[in-house]
């Protein structure tokens, strides 16, 4: 992967920006994500849908004409690890994340930039993570952009700013634990997992079941 | 990935010889690829499907293809 690669991809969501005028605007919550897949001029959460099937129901753009689409605008990034992210597009903005979990804000049209968010991740935690530091993308939800940066923490951010708002740490730093995942956001939750079993961390051990004694009728 | 191959030199060449990409269009009831396209390198990124009827996809060499 490269920093290009981060290019197409906002590359594509403006395929898909640029087709339809911007629908209703406002926070994202419950009713405009479960009715994702009508808002054609949206890509409002990393699957798109809640079904996560990644299907754009767009036909403008199709066999006769895909061969007319040009570059519209790209912006270059402040580093060239690992690219991963899939952009999210609502009410004309558009958000990425690149490597180091930072998080940018541009306009979907122009490519002007909004406002951009570096949680400053530890140049060391790049030895936690088995593939690169890469990040996957946001989450959108009542007015706030939420990030997983790579040392574990959960980062809300103010949409219309970009200015942190909370953030909680979600693993034992003192293990190499990494997100590199995209949040999703239900019923106002924010859900978010983390890596680092190749490194050896497993999770939290909350009950153990042994198969051996629940044949011998032992039911611990 | 390569912090994963083998630290002998043979080997992992002809490993790295082995490595490609590929895109499939896989029919689910036939159980058989109804279209491939070749990458040259293996990390390439996840697909886009349109109404469209076209299938956008980028590739390790930072190319957008549709």
């Amino acid at each position: 992967m490269n920093r290009t690669s981060a290019k197409l991809g906002m590359a594509g969501s403006l395929l898909l920006a640029a087709c339809n005028p911007a629908p209703k605007a406002g926070p994202m919550d419950a009713a405009r994500l479960t009715a994702a897949d009508a808002d054609t001029a949206a890509w409002m959460t990393t699957g798109r849908t809640y079904s996560e099937q990644r299907y754009s129901l767009l036909s403008a753009i199709n066999v006769s004409t895909v061969g007319k689409l040009g570059l519209a605008w790209s912006a270059e990034f402040d580093t060239d690890r690992g690219q991963e992210a899939t952009p999210l597009v609502a009410d004309g903005v558009l958000y990425t994340t690149t490597a180091w979990s930072k998080v940018y804000a541009f306009d979907a049209r122009t490519g002007k930039s909004l406002w951009s968010y570096d949680p400053k991740v530890e140049g060391s935690r790049g030895f936690s993570a088995c593939c690169d530091v890469v990040n996957r993308g946001v989450a959108l939800w009542g007015g706030k952009v939420f990030v997983g940066a790579l040392d574990g923490r959960l980062i809300a951010l103010d949409a219309k700013t970009g200015a942190a708002v909370w953030s909680v740490v979600t693993v034992d730093q003192s293990k190499p634990y990494t997100i590199t995942g995209a949040p999703r956001v239900v019923k106002g939750k924010v859900l978010i997992g983390n890596g680092g079993a190749e490194y050896g961390v497993r999770g939290y051990l909350r009950w153990r079941f042994s198969l051996r004694r629940r044949r011998q009728g032992d039911p611990s | 990935m390569l912090a994963t191959l083998p630290d002998e030199a043979a080997t992992r060449a002809a490993m790295k010889a082995t490595l490609k990409g590929q895109l499939v269009a896989w029919d689910p009831v036939k159980q058989e690829a109804r279209w491939t396209v070749e990458h040259p390198y293996y990390w390439n990124a996840g697909v886009l499907a349109t109404a469209g009827g076209l299938v956008f996809q980028g590739d390790a060499e930072g190319r957008l293809a549709a």
